[in-house]
């Protein structure tokens, strides 16, 4: 199993933040992501830290496992940063040639870059405290409405479920084929660009033939156990809302109420 | 090729919830020309151990030397992976070239060997499994049967003269005369050209027939390892571990428990008939087999030769 990759990371747990309903926690997630970007001053971004690390507290998820989702976005983060830095107008701190560091840059950049950083904790601690099936499962419940306009919700969350399951199948899969490789002498690590990337080649063959033949077992032994799709399908899991959801959804309620009332006071 | 494990442990996702203890302070010696038989039951660590051996895994404690390259070094592990074949658990798995010679040449290709060579290589390893250069050599992998498809897997390790060949259960899946075959490559690898061979199995009457000594793993830990005939009459203990002994061995031992004269150290079906005409023959001088005292003058037990 190869780590490194944290969202769609499940960490299983018995936590109030795990035991919250799906549903909730995905709404929660939306509405802060929304909320994170009417914040325009730095007492809104406290009481956005301070939302985020207690919700990380109550998940005894270790801070490591949300730095990790980070990792991977920290150049992107780092890009922002430098073009606002760079590109807005105002006044000078720094100057190399024609290049100018602004005042107002750095603090656009600054608060853009903060928010990314919330924005990828907060969905990583979704996904870190919500199985995969439960993610689906509510967000197939969430999506229920749209069906009447023609929204595939139990499709689209059935394929979600089943992309979601074989991350971690393929992600072995593809670490046993490439040392299988490596015993007959490929070397992933060295090279130029073109060599490195023709060492792909019998990895991904392999790993394509295995995924096509694995589709192909799932949907045998689906049809086989009598799957026809959404319509008429009961649940074995029900989703039930209880009190630890209301009092989220309240806390999150005041949570975005003082954020609409700092900006617009 | 000698091989030196020294106190090795490994633990998958170390400091994670999912970490897992596969390995506990290993120790193990392979000497050049043996055929050694990794048994142990689902989980014990066998695969985890030969690929630590093929340094695609570095274990998180321990030392381990093959061929006097020490694995800790990182500039050893590509040396070690050309001198090492290892032959993964459903080897078919990893075919993927055009044709058949094309992936058998993949191996021999990557050592870097000229064409000439390469090409050479690959008929005779193609050969060595049973396979006929000329006619599936130019045919697509995954136009093979399954078998077809495993033989060819193992030529395109074979191809890379490997001076250790280890293998995961390479008869896994098989009919019994794919099995046969499949070890009978091995065997002849081994007897005609001394090639030294790790062979992981959870079928123990292949082990029993084909390897000198034998390594029980149980949770990670060696708990047996000796000569063959050694392990295996050892039928309670491996029992207790959820192994199984030999049919031939069962029988062997089953016959002494009513009083047979036998040593049980009989590992191929030929052995036994041999030791059981052996100790008839004595018996049928007093009162019968069964009748005699199981330890009864044991310096004149018809099998004493069988003790190593
Ligand atoms: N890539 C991996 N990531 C995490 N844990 C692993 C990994 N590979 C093996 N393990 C764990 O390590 C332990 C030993 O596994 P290993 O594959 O070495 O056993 P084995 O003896 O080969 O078993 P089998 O006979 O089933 O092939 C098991 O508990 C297994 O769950
Ligand atoms: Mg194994």
């Amino acid at each position: 199993m190869s780590r490194g990759l944290t969202v769609g990371q499940y960490l299983p747990g018995e936590s109030v933040i795990h035991r919250l309903d799906p549903r909730t926690k995905i709404a929660i997630v939306s509405v802060y992501v929304l909320a994170l970007f009417i914040i325009n001053n730095p007492w809104g971004y406290v009481a956005a830290v301070v939302f985020a690390v207690v919700a990380l507290a109550l998940s005894a998820v270790p801070l490591r496992y949300m730095l990790d989702g980070i990792k991977p976005i920290l150049v992107l983060i780092l890009l922002t940063l430098t073009l606002n830095v760079f590109m807005t107008p105002g006044t000078p701190i720094w100057r190399f040639g024609r290049v100018v560091a602004t005042r107002e840059g750095l603090i656009t950049g600054g608060f853009l870059a903060f928010r990314l950083i919330l924005l990828i904790a907060v969905t990583s601690l979704l996904t870190l405290t919500t199985s995969p099936v439960a993610l689906t499962d509510g967000l197939e419940r969430l999506l229920k409405p749209f069906a009447r306009l023609g929204l595939p919700a139990h499709e689209l969350a059935m394929m979600m479920t089943i992309a979601l399951r074989f991350i971690p199948t393929l992600l072995e899969e593809a670490e046993k084929i490439m040392k299988a490789q490596m015993a007959r002498g490929t070397d992933f690590e060295s090279g130029n660009l073109v060599r490195r990337t023709k060492a792909l080649i019998p990895l991904l063959v392999p790993l394509f033939i295995s995924s096509f033949r694995r589709a192909d077992e799932l949907a045998m032994a689906m049809e086989a156990r009598g799957y026809h799709g959404g319509a008429g399908r009961t649940r074995f899991r029900q989703l039930r809302v209880g009190p630890a959801d209301y009092v989220a959804g309240a806390v999150t309620a005041v949570f975005v109420a003082g954020l609409v009332y700092l900006r617009f006071r | 090729m000698p091989v030196t494990v020294g106190g090795v442990s490994h633990t998958y996702l170390e400091k994670t919830p999912f970490e897992a203890r596969a390995l506990v302070d290993v120790s193990l010696e392979v000497a050049d020309g043996e055929f050694v038989g990794i048994i142990g039951p689902t989980g014990s660590g066998k695969s985890t151990l030969i690929q630590i051996i093929d340094g695609l895994i570095r274990p998180t404690a321990g030392r381990v030397v093959v061929d006097g390259l020490d694995l800790s070094v990182k500039a050893n592990l590509r040396e070690v992976r050309r001198r090492v074949g290892l032959i993964f658990q459903y080897p078919e798995h990893q075919l993927f070239e055009e044709t058949v010679t094309a992936d058998v040449a993949f191996g021999p290709k990557n050592l870097g060997l000229p064409e000439g060579e390469v090409a050479e290589r690959v008929r005779e390893a193609l050969r060595l499994v049973g396979l006929d250069p000329d006619r599936i050599g130019p045919r697509s992998p995954f136009a093979l049967s399954g078998g077809q498809m495993r033989r060819a897997a193992i030529a395109g390790v074979l191809a890379m003269r490997p001076r250790l060949l280890i293998l995961d259960e390479p008869a896994a899946g098989l009919d019994p005369r794919g099995r046969e075959e499949i070890l009978g490559y091995v065997r002849r690898l081994h007897k005609d050209l001394r090639q030294t061979v790790v062979l992981v199995s959870h079928h123990m009457e292949d082990v029993a027939r084909l390897a000198d000594r034998v390594v029980v793993m149980h949770r990670g830990k060696v708990v047996m390892d000796g000569p063959t005939a050694e392990v295996f009459t050892a039928g309670d203990r491996l029992r207790e571990l959820g192994l199984r002994v030999p049919a031939v061995t069962e029988l062997m031992l089953r016959l002494k428990e009513r009083g047979w004269p036998l040593a049980t150290d009989a590992l191929t079906i030929e052995e036994a008939a041999r030791r059981i005409i052996a100790a008839a023959r004595a018996g049928a001088g007093r009162s019968g087999p069964a009748g005699g005292a199981p330890d009864e003058r044991p310096g004149e037990s018809p099998t004493g030769g069988g003790h190593r």
